[in-house]
């Protein structure tokens, strides 16, 4: 058991690392099997690499904002602005508007990108997307690669997206495709599919808002 | 140091969540909170009510009274022989290094009369060193002097009781009362002193000078002219009493000419002693109490636990969601000892509100007297506070240690 922990996205392993050279030893422990203390991981689970999952995993009863800042309640800074950086975060996935919403008064895609938001609260390098688009219909998908699409170009953090959707897959620069646990297919994409445009080209049957009222 | 205030705020918004729940568990720790400050109050209400007692008796009190004698082989009852004297009193006081003061006295129960009215009460003949012996005071007029003694004036000072009801109420300071059809002036009233220990009124007495007593009420004869019915004796100090009274009993068995083989002609009584084994009995009597009712306090902390279990259980995805962006395994320890400790808190301000209550009914109703310490208030709290971290301690460690994958995805 321990093994597969090991190389599952929720136990990466480092130690006290210099900034740049987490990802090597990260992926040589993990070579390697090295056992690292459980709060080492919850460092880099923390704010070196974060999570996105399938279904959201947004805590009931509590606002978007509030959602957003949980990562900040563990964060061993204690000057940071909690509320300050977790608005930014918001406004970076476009959400500022609903920031005082609970989970059960947004839409699948707008819980999504609270998720989204407070993934990258801590200026992550590495995001990890467990099937992401994957309780979604195929137009708020798009919304939201479109954002990982945003924050990979404009912040430089890098979206690891586990999908079943080769159309989503399509968005990225590289993809490395499984088959019963072995690669069978390696490739970088010399042009992968721009989210923000095909969202562009979407006919507009309804306004963004509205759809997402009817999604809702 | 990791602050508590996003711990605090968690908890608070958790135990909201399950106000009913919530509130039942409080509901252990508040009875066990309750039931430990009513207990104690009432221990120590119990204890301070038999200090009190003594202390009206007067402190540090030995009181000497003739002993039996035997007459041609027939036993006399204690009291009636009169062995002891003013000269005994005296020597007392001039010999005996633990002893302050000697107050010799005579008393009698007689018919007094004032005005239109009578009343049956004890006269007692006492020198002015009996008020102190005895921690009496005048509340009003004056007292009587050693002059008054030496001269045997027929002055009175009288209690509450006797005030009351030769009097309705009325000043009687300045007035003329009849004993024995002597007229005696009052010169003050007594402040009461309430009960006795023995449950005798102590403010149904008339004090006159102790000549004057033997003079003009209690007729003594020419044979015993020295004799007196008992000596009130205080010693230095409380812990003075036992050297008092070897000191005393040797110097009296020299006085009274007793050969080695003979029994005391006096007897001695010392009612700390009594006091004392009575006042211990209500304290273990307090402290039994207290100990079960701190047998409630741990399990009301049971339930904590049991209610801490259940809510780990139930939050298995949020602690899973809560690793997965970082918590250590502190914070989530942090985080539910906190919910367990504010549980406890909570019932324990709440147990303190209804402990006071609680003394405060028991008092009123059942007359109990109460005595709350602010220590024993203060205990009941804390130790509320360490239930909660006891029992909160071995559900926020098996959420702690909670695996992040399998929190993440329990249903």
């Amino acid at each position: 058991m321990r093994t597969r922990r090991k190389i599952s996205a929720y136990y990466p392993i480092g130690g006290p690392l210099p900034f740049d050279t987490w990802l090597p030893t990260w992926t040589v422990t993990t070579a390697l099997q090295v056992p690292v203390a459980e709060n080492q991981l919850a460092e880099i689970r923390n704010n070196k690499l974060d999570l996105v999952f399938q279904n959201f995993n947004l805590l009931p009863r509590t606002s978007a904002v509030e959602n957003v800042e949980l990562p900040l309640l563990y964060t061993r800074d204690a000057e940071i602005d909690r509320r300050q950086r977790a608005l930014f975060a918001l406004r970076l996935v476009g959400l500022s508007d609903l920031a005082h919403h609970h989970p059960n008064q947004l839409s699948g895609g707008q819980q999504q990108r609270v998720a989204i938001a407070r993934s990258l609260v801590n200026n992550p390098e590495i995001i990890l997307g467990d099937e992401p688009t994957g309780a979604l219909d195929s137009r708020t998908s798009i919304e939201i690669m479109a954002i990982f699409q945003k924050l990979n170009r404009d912040s430089g953090i890098t979206m690891i997206i586990v999908t079943h959707e080769p159309d989503i897959a399509a968005h990225a620069g590289r993809i490395i495709r499984f088959k019963d646990g072995r690669v069978v297919e390696d490739r970088t994409v010399p042009e992968p599919r721009n989210a923000a445009r095909e969202l562009a080209a979407m006919p507009v049957e309804a306004s963004l808002e509205e759809q997402q009222m009817v999604l809702s | 140091m990791k602050p508590l205030l996003p711990s605090i705020k968690i908890a608070y918004r958790a135990l909201r969540t399950n106000k009913m729940r919530s509130a039942l568990t409080m509901l252990g720790v508040i009875i066990g909170v309750a039931a430990v400050i009513a207990t104690v109050a009432v221990g120590a209400g119990a204890t301070a009510r038999i200090q009190q007692q003594i202390a009206s008796l007067g402190s540090n009190l030995i009181i000497i009274i003739p002993g039996s004698i035997t007459t041609s082989g027939i036993r006399l009852g204690s009291g009636i022989a009169l062995t002891l004297t003013e000269d005994d009193g005296r020597a007392i006081v001039a010999q005996c290094p633990a002893v302050s003061i000697a107050a010799p006295t005579v008393r009698r129960g007689e018919q007094v009369i004032a005005g239109n009215n009578n009343w049956a009460t004890s006269i007692q003949g006492v020198t002015p060193d009996y008020l102190t012996v005895r921690d009496l005071a005048v509340e009003h007029g004056s007292s009587f002097t050693g002059q008054d003694v030496d001269g045997a004036t027929k002055v009175a000072l009288l209690g509450k009781t006797v005030t009351d009801n030769l009097f309705n109420g009325g000043d009687p300071v300045g007035q003329t009362i009849r004993i024995r059809n002597v007229p005696f002036t009052v010169i003050g009233v007594l402040s009461p002193k309430g009960q006795s220990p023995g449950g005798q009124d102590q403010d149904d007495v008339i004090l006159i000078p102790l000549s004057t007593a033997k003079k003009k009420v209690l007729g003594v004869s020419q044979a015993s002219a020295g004799a007196v019915g008992t000596i009130m004796v205080q010693a230095v100090n409380s812990g003075a009493i036992n050297a008092a009274q070897d000191q005393m009993r040797a110097l009296l068995r020299q006085r009274h000419h007793l050969q080695p083989s003979q029994d005391d002609d006096f007897t001695m009584r010392n009612l700390e002693e009594v006091f004392a084994a009575q006042e211990s009995s209500a304290r273990v009597m307090a402290v039994l109490l207290a100990v079960i009712a701190s047998v409630s306090l741990i399990v009301g902390g049971i339930g904590i636990m049991n209610i801490m279990l259940v809510s780990v259980t139930e939050r298995t995805r949020e602690i899973g969601l809560r690793q997965a962006v970082g918590a250590r395994t502190g914070d989530i320890l942090l985080q539910f000892l906190v919910e367990a400790v504010a549980i406890s808190l909570l019932g324990g301000i709440a147990g303190i509100g209804v402990g006071l209550a609680a003394s405060a009914i028991i008092s009123h109703v059942a007359h109990w007297s109460t005595v709350l310490s602010p220590a024993s208030i203060l205990l009941a709290f804390a130790f509320s506070g360490l239930v909660g971290i006891f029992f909160g301690y071995y559900p926020a460690r098996k959420a702690a240690f909670l695996d992040p994958i399998e929190a993440l995805r329990y249903e």
